[in-house]
């Protein structure tokens, strides 16, 4: 079930008419999250929710264990780690080792096909499985490090594992944070029920308005069903590309961030205007906040960080950036992203290099910008032969004619939209006068927003349906 | 909530104001895909089937099919983009009609396409008959209400230029279209293309025969013929294809099939493949009429019999 969805708008409907009625009671409030989530996930595939039920039970039972034990406490997290990542390996990366392993005997004379022999059901990737797992995960290490207390409950539990707003794409909640949440509940005032509306609404227009319109250009250029192939159309293409990821996510988090805040929890930020970023390294501390977070606590300081030395710090950013590439997919393509934005961050770190243009920022977010969208070629290409292919010809700058326009006056629209609408929500934020005149009317300027949001919605949504991360 | 209810209540004043002002999107895609979610999941309670690709769910009017035929015959246009004559397919075909009714005919609009190896994957139905039941019963019920919130293409407000292919969605799976300007050499580029990739092969020729075979064992009868474009384009495909007429044509008629024989001159296609929707409901009234004599044969025979 996705949230730009009839389905979608139906099971919301009826779980916010019950909501008040099961949330007094712990148990009740508990058993209901679970028994909606389990309802909306299996709506894509009930059985793969007997995975989430096993990795959900692997980390109950082995915080339970960690709770108790004072010996074998590496050995139960080691059993968790192989339990949880194994599940990832099996149905995410079985097909690309093998793969990669058959790739790397059959220059050698070995015909071997390990493909053909994994069984047909690791072939599907259940949606989401890289999210929950990381989130189960986060919960035996906080247990194992003594940040946190096992539950005992196992509805209070599977509420945090599995709740449906989050379940799917993120952002991932840590156990530390939400499990008191959950413990509690809270009536939202009627200023947390109006930013939520505010959230859902202005989600499902970066969504389907402007994510899902940019699809149709990217994903017709990619699968090379274009007749363009100039300069000028593959840089529309790419920047295009950047605002449809991160539309498409961003929005996704804010209606995940809206209906948590509608049921009276908070989800913490997950994106905080990437693009504005005046360097790589800020950039990560922008985009997918949740993901880059759990990557710097459970796997680049554990790893010794920047402690002990430049060198080791170099090692542990290699790992960690290399680890995040594959979380994405399993690709080379996912690779190469990851490895051009070590190059990115080595570069930066050894040369401080932005630091010089500090007093030009414009030019200097320009500058990052087109790393991080250079990257994403990467990211969305098919091989890497293509996006190479790719960079070539943003690179040579022939036949730049502008013809592209003229067909693609859709995907332009709203590619321009997109940028403005970044921009000035930014400036609001930052710039004062704008920030003072929108405080002055805010009122009105929300109402007229909002109205604007819900028509584009109606009138211009795109006919793209699922979100890019779920895929993730 | 007062803010919520301010900002919906405007949503909804300004969603009216738009209705009754702007025109309807040129395309209204809740409708489009009501149109063929309808079909697919159609009840099974039909005496004819026409199956096809794209040269039959825009070259048949079931219409004025059934108006055509003397017989009381209920008809449904089961054609869609690039089908080809799989036993699945053709099972799917069968799956729609009355079992009770004693006259049943499925007629088949066989174009050289239809007998390749892409054609047999039938991307496009299949796509329709996997839908969801959530699916199935939102475009079956719901769609009368939210065909009001098809979205419009922003090329619609900032292009002026007028779309020339013109289509309609009509009733039991027909799609009546033409061109403003009509352009009878335009799909030849693209046949010559998709010719010489997917090439009309023995294995889909003697699958399709093997099934009409088993089909000719129940109790239906079956109408066949090559679906009229134009004369550049048989010959196109007479030449590339590897589509033999007469070895199809001699085939089923040996199993019982009747074969018709209709003549490119007499019919009108706007772009070279598909019939403009006058030769269409022309080219659904022959086949009426031809369907009529067939059963009144049948009826005539049946009495013969009894006679002696």
């Amino acid at each position: 079930m996705v949230f730009n969805s009839i389905e979608f708008l139906l099971f919301a409907g009826l779980f916010f008419l019950l909501w008040p009625v099961f949330r007094t009671k712990d148990a009740a409030r508990w058993t209901f999250i679970v028994v909606a989530s389990f309802v909306f996930y299996g709506a894509w595939d009930w059985r793969f929710l007997f995975l989430i039920i096993f990795s959900g039970l692997v980390d109950y039972c082995a915080g339970l264990a960690l709770g108790s034990a004072i010996k074998h406490r590496r050995a139960i997290l080691g059993a968790s780690l192989f339990a949880n990542l194994g599940a990832l390996f099996i149905f995410k990366y079985s097909v690309f080792f093998a793969t990669v392993i058959q790739d790397l005997v059959n220059p050698f004379g070995l015909e071997i096909n390990l493909v053909n022999s994994i069984p047909e059901f690791a072939l599907i990737l259940p949606v989401g499985i890289s999210f929950y797992t990381f989130q189960s995960l986060s919960y035996t290490i906080d247990v194992y490090k003594g940040k946190l207390k096992p539950t005992r409950n196992i509805l209070l539990f599977f509420s945090y594992l599995a709740m449906f707003p989050q379940l799917v794409a993120g952002p991932i909640i840590r156990a530390k944070d939400f499990l008191n949440q959950l413990r509690s509940y809270r009536i939202p005032s009627e200023i947390e029920k109006w930013n939520a509306f505010k959230m859902i609404c202005f989600g499902l227009f970066q969504k389907v308005v402007i994510a899902d319109n940019l699809s149709f250009f990217v994903d017709s250029a990619y699968q090379g069903k274009s007749m363009y192939s100039g300069s000028l159309y593959w840089w529309f293409i790419v920047v295009a590309f950047s605002f449809q990821i991160y539309c498409d996510f961003s929005g996704y988090t804010l209606i995940a961030r809206g209906l948590a805040k509608y049921m009276g929890y908070h989800f913490k930020m997950n994106f905080n205007h990437p693009y504005f970023a005046k360097s790589i390294r800020e950039f990560w501390t922008r985009w997918h906040i949740s993901l880059s977070n759990w990557f710097r606590d459970y796997v680049y300081i554990p790893l010794g960080g920047s402690r002990k030395g430049k060198h080791y710090g170099m090692y542990a950013l290699v790992i960690t950036m290399l680890l995040s590439g594959i979380w994405h997919g399993a690709n080379y393509t996912f690779i190469a992203w990851a490895s051009l934005h070590v190059i990115y961050l080595l570069i930066e770190r050894k040369t401080n290099w932005y630091k010089r243009f500090k007093r030009i920022p414009y030019l200097l977010t320009i500058l990052i910008f087109l790393q991080v969208t250079l990257a994403w070629v990467f990211f969305r290409a098919v091989s890497i032969d293509q996006a190479f292919n790719i960079v070539g010809r943003l690179v040579s700058f022939r036949s730049s004619d502008l013809n592209f326009v003229d067909t693609y006056l859709s995907g332009v629209v709203f590619l321009i939209l997109a940028i403005i609408i970044e921009m000035t929500i930014y400036l609001r934020k930052n710039f004062r006068p704008l920030k003072k005149f929108y405080w002055s009317r805010k009122n009105s300027f929300d109402y007229a927003l909002l109205t604007l949001c819900i028509l584009c919605i109606v009138f211009f949504r795109g006919e793209g349906s699922q979100f890019i991360y779920f895929q993730f | 909530m007062r803010k919520i209810q301010i900002v919906l209540g405007l949503s909804f004043l300004l969603f009216c104001l738009i209705k009754i002002i702007a025109p309807e999107p040129i395309k209204n895609k809740e409708l489009v895909q009501e149109f063929w979610i309808q079909k697919t999941h159609a009840n099974s309670n039909f005496n004819a089937v026409i199956g096809g690709d794209s040269r039959v769910y825009r070259g048949f009017s079931p219409e004025d099919f059934n108006d055509a035929s003397v017989t009381d015959l209920l008809s449904i246009n089961l054609g869609y983009s690039s089908t080809g004559f799989s036993s699945d397919y053709l099972d799917f075909c069968l799956s729609k009609f009355d079992v009770n009714s004693k006259k049943n005919v499925l007629i088949l609009g066989i174009t050289p396409h239809s007998l390749t190896k892409e054609a047999f994957k039938n991307e496009a139905s299949n796509k329709f008959a996997i839908a969801s039941t959530f699916e199935v019963f939102r475009y079956k019920y719901l769609s009368s209400f939210l065909k009001y919130l098809s979205p419009y293409s922003p090329s619609e407000l900032f292009n002026e230029k007028t779309d020339n292919y013109k289509e309609k969605h009509e009733k039991n799976g027909w799609i009546s279209s033409y061109y403003l300007e009509p352009d009878s050499s335009r799909a030849l580029k693209n046949y010559t293309k998709t010719f010489l990739k997917y090439q009309v092969t023995d294995n889909e020729i003697n699958a399709f025969l093997n099934k009409v075979k088993e089909i000719r064992t129940q109790d239906i009868s079956i109408i066949a013929f090559r679906p009229p474009s134009s004369i550049a384009m048989r010959n196109l495909e007479d030449s590339i294809s590897g589509f033999d007429e007469e070895y199809i044509k001699r085939e089923l008629e040996d199993m019982g099939v009747q074969w018709l024989d209709f003549r490119e001159g007499d019919f009108n296609s706007y772009d070279g493949s598909h019939l403009h929707f006058e030769s269409a409901k022309k080219l659904s009234i022959l086949l009426g009429i031809e369907v009529s004599k067939l059963f009144e044969n049948q009826t005539s025979e049946v009495s013969q019999n009894n006679n002696y």
